[in-house]
């Protein structure tokens, strides 16, 4: 199991590597010239120019700026946004946001995601299978924005049951309408997911084994069925963590949701690259970590993996 | 006798059926409508009896003994008969009822041990969940129905001599014995079977007195009573698969499936199966995945299990000598009906129905000789028929001290493992004959044939096709090599691309070598179809369309496409029934006699290899551990392992078809 | 522990003679009749893998449905002039937020543009980038899998290093990154898309070939001299080609998605394409009072989507191999 998980340690260090150089030259691309851009239309005297440029290691070659770069991400200096914020600070205030809202909208993807798909897998082809089908198919279909502004209207202007707009009250009622919107596709597919394993494990020669022993339907179920059934899920939500980040950028917009997606938003619109390097950055790293531990949970779950 | 066990059954009479099914009919109902796979199956078994249902597949004898213990698929139901367990009509039982039944008084042992254990569970948990659903007692042996060595009669006094030992107690008593042993001459041999005979959660305490007492533990009567108290739940699990065969039971119980081979998964399934002590058990082809010396060691320990336990066995399988071996009453079924049933031996002796006179003779077993073409006969009476040993062999193969390596991931990244698959082995396949090697999983006889057929490269070694040798052959002229030894795999299901078409199967090996254009290519493969009794018309199908025995038989036209000298068929017969298997071998030995083939055929089947094999080389462990000719092989084996391979063989020990015309 | 028994059948308390009911039987053999051993069936009409999928297929409303929705799709994507005479971009802000009228039955946007073209209109932008997007997805995601999965050891490493250092880039991210650098317009969208896409696709192609790799089939081929780059095209393929085309029918849907996401944003498509997530973005504002603003064309993008995933749903229940068992 150590070595398990060394080697994919290992694994993560040349994805690692690559990709924030990706981002890094993604950035590094950005036509015009940041720095003009901070003066607005009236632009900035050279000599001001020439200090704010040596400031950023702008006039350093790419390369150098890289791993200068690279050196401030290992020390947690993740350098000056173009706004003079630190940046660090910038992410250090709106990650929890997110962290909280991501980690709400994972619960509530999982848990009814799961429970509905385990639902539909035992009674395959009845009434509550084809229902759920059929939701699961239209809140794929359906944009992410779309379902948060009806979300939004319906539930927080017309019902009044959620504030429409978090701002700055952030706090586990006001981000329940965005981490229901933003689970919701996730949860079609964990529900999709889960109906086709679980219908899939029924048909399973233990499964008929464990019959045999005596046991009643419930414990089949509940033992071996689901439990074998939760390998493919936790290894989809792993993946469908990227697709939340994603979507937070959205959803953080339309529900003035002060997280990292909205941050990110703001840094982009204003060419802020410092800033949108470190935040995508971060992001990356978080899904890194994120599917190192799915690998792990995977390896729990599953005891032939651990030997692999 | 009174009994602890939970049975709501009446107490078994020997006279009175434990299982009566009566016209039993099963259907399924597919995307094509209602499909009967039993249709009026009769059947009874007595407690305490061995009943054996024998059957190719789609036969209905799976399904049968499924219905029984009311494990259908979702698709299938009973839809006509009745099922009666100890007079009790079960035919149509509610869920509850059925789980109550389930486990307590039917068990089942099923086929296929890799995925029939829960892969994420631990095998003593899986065990354990056996025990808990039945509630079983797990403390005590208590008294079994029809039970007679487990309690025996002069210990009635002594109330709690069927307690189990614990895995505490044993370690107690061991080392009370080592102390008490000291320093004596055989202390070790004694401590070691000390530690073999006294089994957590399976030795009484009846039985650890005797054998304490044996091996010369002081005050061994006191000091047993006083310790051995009953297990818990986990010993008993220990137990139960001690008692089925796996050894070192105790530690083998926390780990995982994966962990365990074939045999000791096989095992685990028969400790859960028989674990709350079934009335009737139903083995499903049980050993039909494994190894025949393993298959012998566990059928052998089955016997011996459910005899002391009076546990009735209905035995699912497809080969008729192990049936004949293993059961008293035989059930012959074909196409869901039954044929004929009655006595092994009388059923064995003298068939009456076409289908089981069939069977009879298409048993491969010690008796039948080589079979014999009509071709064969005429070739064989024109040419010397001296002993091989005057004239000199022309050998078409040579391989000379072959080995294969391996090398094998290791448990840390960067280290490797090295695996000796080959070891040094040196064989002859003379021209127009069949060379067989034979021998078990991990034997290297599957590695030995790819080196044959320049797959793998050897690590040493040579193979010399025709004089030359393989390895000094560069890329065009291995181009042109590979037309003259051709392969036959196992898997009818995998040997054969999806997504071609028979036509384009067959042409393939032509189109590749560029040999003549469309059309002659197109008359060829109808020749080849031919020459495999296949209708024309088969060219437009595609694998999926076609049976087993029906794609060998295009894998064989596929491989004699370019004309070949050498077929190597690997297995090619071993996943055929038993019927079909017959045909091919037929047609494998005609189209030799007619092209002067040579056969390099592995097969771990040695039954397979009288009737059609020449010579025999028998592999284990990499190694040749005996080659002769096949009449030498078989009537003056002179290593153990082929003679323990030979008795293996199910059936060996009976005589077949004794009064019928072949 | 029990002792081996003797082998052989065991003697009961009957001894030698069987029971009343367990004596010799046979069956009539005219109730039986014995077939001939393994006869081919020459009556049914051959089929493929593909001719089986489609029978399957063509007896599934839902396959119809979305069928029929798809074509119409495409077409009003090709041929927008088919659908309506009205110029999307020609608007007069004198009918902001109008209502239905003859010949407008969707009514105003807040430029005075007429709905019901733009929807129309904004067909095209999704349909092409989609369709783009999924054809350089599919095509690189299929060669580089399949390589990796195929020839294994360094190549299969570094290939699927490569994959997961553009998998570790949520897709949208990167997008909005990227969207920055380069010219808005429809072929860059969906470059930049295939660029991050590719992986996914990559990664089932790559499983699919790991378990067609060991078949005896690709041996076989391999013992008849045929070369790697051959089996690989000539075999493994055609067998991986099954999940490919379940996965690229959805992923069709989930780029379409990702444009209007984009476009939704304001980072995808120009302002002068008209597409339905730039109109929706437009609409966000009037959600309250003209909410068939945004009705119209989210309603346009669900069902054109929504088609695309029933469509991958029935695709994918009649390839699946598990369902097909003779």
């Amino acid at each position: 199991m150590a070595w398990y998980v060394a080697r994919r340690v290992m694994q993560l260090i040349p994805v690692f590597l690559g990709a924030t150089l990706l981002i890094y030259s993604l950035v590094f691309l950005l036509p015009g010239d940041p720095i003009q851009a901070l003066g607005g239309e009236r632009g900035v005297p050279p000599a001001v120019a020439d200090q704010l440029r040596a400031q950023y290691n702008l006039d350093k070659p790419f390369i150098v700026q890289y791993l200068l770069y690279l050196q401030g991400l290992f020390s947690f200096d993740l350098g000056v946004s173009f706004s003079g914020r630190e940046i660090s600070e910038i992410i250090a205030s709106a990650f929890p946001t997110t962290f909280q809202l991501a980690i709400m909208a994972l619960v509530i993807e999982t848990v009814l995601g799961v429970g509905v798909g385990l639902i539909a897998g035992l009674r395959k082809g009845g009434i509550f299978d084809a229902t759920f089908l059929i939701v699961s198919l239209l809140v794929i279909a359906v944009p992410i924005f779309v379902i948060g502004f009806v979300f939004q209207f319906l539930f927080g202007v017309q019902l009044g049951w959620f504030p429409p707009t978090v701002g700055s009250d952030v706090s586990f009622y006001t981000l329940m309408l965005p981490a229901i919107v933003l689970g919701s596709v996730s949860f079609a597919y964990v529900m999709r997911l889960t109906r086709t394993t679980v219908a899939e494990n029924l048909g399973a020669d233990y499964v008929r084994t464990a019959t045999a022993k005596g046991l009643s339907r419930r414990r089949v179920v509940s033992v071996h069925v689901l439990r074998n059934s939760m390998i493919p899920v936790v290894t989809f939500l792993g993946v469908d963590l990227g697709a939340l980040m994603g979507g937070a950028v959205v959803t953080e917009g339309i529900f003035n949701v002060p997280g990292i997606g909205n941050a990110l938003y703001t840094a982009i619109k204003a060419q802020d690259s410092p800033a949108v390097v470190s935040i995508v950055t971060v992001l990356v790293i978080v899904f890194l970590i994120a599917n190192l531990l799915v690998d792990l949970l995977y390896a729990v779950l599953d005891p032939r993996i651990r030997y692999a | 006798m009174s009994t602890e066990s939970s049975s709501q059954f009446v107490a078994s009479d020997a006279d009175q059926p434990l299982l009566e099914v009566r016209d039993l009919e099963v259907s399924f109902s597919t995307s094509s409508g209602e499909v009967k796979a039993v249709k009026g199956a009769d059947l009874t078994v007595y407690p305490g009896q061995t009943v054996a249902i024998v059957g190719e597949s789609g036969s209905g004898k799976s399904t049968s003994a499924h219905a029984v213990i009311g494990l259908l698929p979702e698709n299938g139901s009973v839809t006509g008969g009745t099922i009666k367990f100890a007079g009790r009509d079960i035919t149509h039982l509610k869920p509850k009822e059925a789980e109550a039944l389930r486990g307590s008084e039917i068990g089942l042992v099923p086929q296929d041990p890799m995925s029939n254990l829960n892969p994420v569970w631990r095998i003593g948990y899986q065990v354990k969940e056996s025990l808990k659903a039945n509630n079983v007692k797990t403390s005590r042996a208590g008294r079994q129905q029809l039970s007679g060595a487990l309690v025996s009669e002069e210990l009635t006094d002594h109330k709690d001599d069927d307690l189990y030992l614990g895995s505490d107690a044993k370690k107690t008593l061991i080392a009370e014995l080592t102390t008490a042993l000291g320093q004596s001459p055989d202390a070790e041999g004694k401590l070691a079977d000390a530690d073999e005979r006294l089994a957590v959660g399976s030795s009484t305490r009846a039985e650890v007195r005797v054998i304490m007492a044996e091996l010369g533990l002081p005050d061994a009567e006191n000091r047993v009573n006083s310790l051995v108290t009953g297990g818990s739940i986990d010993d008993r699990v220990a137990g139960l698969l001690a008692e089925a065969g796996l050894k070192d039971a105790e530690r083998r119980a926390r780990q995982y499936p994966h962990e365990f081979s074939g045999g000791m998964r096989q095992r685990a399934l028969i400790a859960i199966g028989l674990a709350a002590r079934p009335q009737l058990l139903i083995a499903d082809e049980p050993t039909s995945a494994l190894d025949v010396t393993v298959q012998r060691t566990i059928l052998d320990h089955l016997a011996g299990l459910t005899s002391e336990l009076g546990t009735a066995v209905l035995f699912i399988t497809h080969d008729l000598g192990l049936a004949a071996e293993r059961a008293e009453h035989l059930i012959v079924m074909y196409r869901g009906n039954v044929v004929e049933s009655g006595p092994a031996r009388q059923i064995l002796d003298a068939p009456k129905h076409p289908y089981t006179q069939r069977l009879v003779s298409s048993a491969p077993s010690l008796a039948s000789r080589r079979i014999q073409s009509e071709h064969a006969a005429a070739v064989a009476s024109g040419t010397e028929t001296g002993d091989s040993s005057s004239a000199p062999a022309d050998n078409i193969i040579v391989a000379k001290d072959l080995t294969k390596v391996f090398r094998l991931p290791g448990k840390r990244p960067g280290s490797h493992t090295n695996f000796t698959a080959v070891d040094s082995i040196s064989f002859e396949l003379e021209r127009g004959k069949t060379l067989a090697l034979v021998g078990e999983s991990g034997s290297g006889k599957s590695t030995a044939a790819n080196m044959a057929l320049n797959l793998l490269e050897p690590t040493s070694g040579s193979i010399t096709f025709d004089g030359v040798d393989v390895s000094t052959l560069g890329k065009k002229e291995l181009f042109k090599f590979r037309r003259r030894v051709q392969p036959i795999f196992q898997n009818p299901y995998g040997s054969l691309d999806p997504m071609f078409s028979i036509y384009r199967s067959i042409e393939e090996p032509l189109r590749v070598h560029k040999v003549g254009d469309a059309k002659s290519r197109e008359a060829r493969v109808r020749e080849l179809l031919d020459l495999v009794s296949l209708p024309q018309s088969m060219m437009r199908r595609f694998p999926n369309e076609l049976s087993g025995g029906q794609r060998q038989r295009v894998a064989i036209a596929r491989a004699l496409a370019l004309k070949p000298e050498v077929i190597v068929c690997d297995e090619a017969v071993s996943a055929l029934d038993v019927l079909v298997q017959a045909q091919i071998l037929t047609l494998l030995n005609d189209l030799q006699a007619e092209f002067g083939l040579s056969y390099l055929f592995i097969t771990h089947d040695l039954a397979v290899v009288r009737q059609i094999a020449d010579s025999v080389c028998v592999m284990q462990n990499g190694k040749i551990v005996e080659a002769a000719a096949t009449d030498e092989v078989f009537d003056n084996p002179k290593q153990a392992y082929t003679r323990e391979l030979l008795a293996a063989i199910p059936g060996a020990s009976l005589s077949i078809g004794g009064g019928m015309a072949s | 522990m029990p002792e081996t028994p003797p082998t052989g059948p065991s003697t009961m308390s009957h001894g030698d003679q069987p029971r009343h009911d367990q004596v010799h039987f046979f069956a009539d053999e005219d109730r039986v009749a014995l077939l001939e051993v393994d006869v081919p069936d020459e009556t049914s009409a051959p089929t493929s893998l593909w001719k089986d999928a489609w029978n399957q297929v063509k007896v599934r409303p839902l396959f119809w449905i979305s069928a029929v929705m798809i074509v119409l799709v495409i077409l009003v994507a090709i041929f927008p002039y088919w659908f309506t005479n009205t110029e999307p971009r020609q608007c007069d802000l004198a009918n902001s937020y109008g209502g239905p009228e003859a010949g407008h039955p969707f009514g105003f946007d807040r430029q005075g543009c007429d709905i019901y073209a733009r929807t129309i209109y904004g067909a095209r932008a999704s349909v092409i980038v989609g369709t783009l997007t999924t054809i350089g997805v599919t095509l690189i995601g299929s060669i580089i899998g399949g390589i990796a999965g195929f020839y294994g050891k360094w190549v299969d490493s570094i290939l699927s290093r490569i994959g997961d250092v553009f998998f570790a880039i949520p897709l949208l991210l990167a997008a909005i990154v990227t969207m920055q650098v380069i010219d808005r317009n429809v072929w860059t969208v969906a470059l930049v898309l295939t660029v991050f896409g590719w992986p996914q696709i990559a990664r089932i192609t790559r499983g699919a070939v790991l378990s067609v790799k060991n078949s005896e089939f690709v041996t076989a081929s391999q013992a008849l001299g045929l070369s790697k780059p051959a089996i690989l095209a000539k075999h493994v393929m055609p067998n991986a080609l099954a999940p490919i085309i379940v996965i690229a029918t959805v992923s069709l849907g989930t780029f379409i998605v990702a444009e209007a996401t984009l476009s939704y944003l304001g980072i995808g498509l120009p302002p002068t394409v008209v597409s339905w997530g730039g109109d929706i973005s437009n609409a966000q504002a009037a959600i309250r009072t003209n909410a068939q603003v945004l009705f119209y064309p989210a309603g346009a993008l669900g069902l054109t989507v929504l088609s695309f995933m029933m469509m991958g749903d029935v695709v994918r229940d009649a390839l699946d191999p598990k369902a097909r068992t003779r």
